[in-house]
């Protein structure tokens, strides 16, 4: 699934590491959204868009 | 109770849990040291039996402790990566469990051995459940090789 989740961070100056423990989860499960090779359940897609301050359907296009 | 769960890490291959830092390697060291010191010491054979098997059991609690908290601590997605690997062993097992009587029906072999019988203990079918047991943990550490990869 396409997000901006790479884009959203950068501009947030947040690291992998960063957003990886304000939805805990692993570094390499944030990697693999950015590159698209995992797409994250609903709770944790909430998860990340409220770490942004943002809407689910602004942080996940389709 | 001993141990921290920082110092392990889930196993790729096989099941249970790998040394994640040097703590963890003095944690095995001294239960080792411990063991090799009761069974050195100029106490009774009994006693040393005893003292081991007791201390033994809480070491094995607190690695079930530790791993309970280790696997519990991963992500969704290393929680999903887990499960495909158990079942794509548990398919291998299958397979190679069906493979393995089909064999013994063709060499007209028993492949039940009898139960309850000491001679259990020198059956040779026992290979065939460690090589069972081999091929489930590589096939559960290949498959997260690969999904940890591409996933």
């Amino acid at each position: 699934m396409k997000n901006k989740l790479r884009e959203l961070r950068a501009r947030h100056r947040m690291t992998q590491d960063d957003l990886a423990k304000i939805a805990k989860v692993s570094r390499q499960t944030i990697n693999a959204i950015e590159n698209e090779k995992y797409d994250p359940s609903l709770p944790l897609a909430f998860s990340l868009a409220r770490a942004f301050k943002c809407k689910i359907e602004d942080l996940f296009l389709q | 109770m001993f141990g921290k769960p920082e110092w392990f890490t889930p196993r790729k291959f096989g099941w249970g849990l790998g040394v994640r830092s040097w703590q963890g390697f003095a944690y095995i060291a001294v239960i080792a040291f411990i063991i090799s010191a009761v069974w050195a010491s100029p106490i009774a054979k009994d006693a040393k039996m005893l003292a081991s098997i007791i201390f033994l059991a809480v070491v094995a609690l607190d690695f079930i402790d530790i791993m309970r908290t280790v696997y519990s601590r991963l992500d969704e997605r290393e929680q999903k990566h887990q499960l495909i690997a158990e079942r794509n062993a548990s398919f291998v097992a299958v397979a190679a469990l069906i493979a393995y009587v089909i064999l013994s029906m063709l060499s007209n072999m028993p492949a039940k051995t009898t139960p309850f019988s000491w001679d259990i203990m020198w059956n040779p079918q026992w290979f065939v459940l460690m090589g069972l047991l081999v091929l489930m943990g590589v096939t559960k550490g290949v498959t997260l090789l690969v999904l940890e990869r591409e996933n």
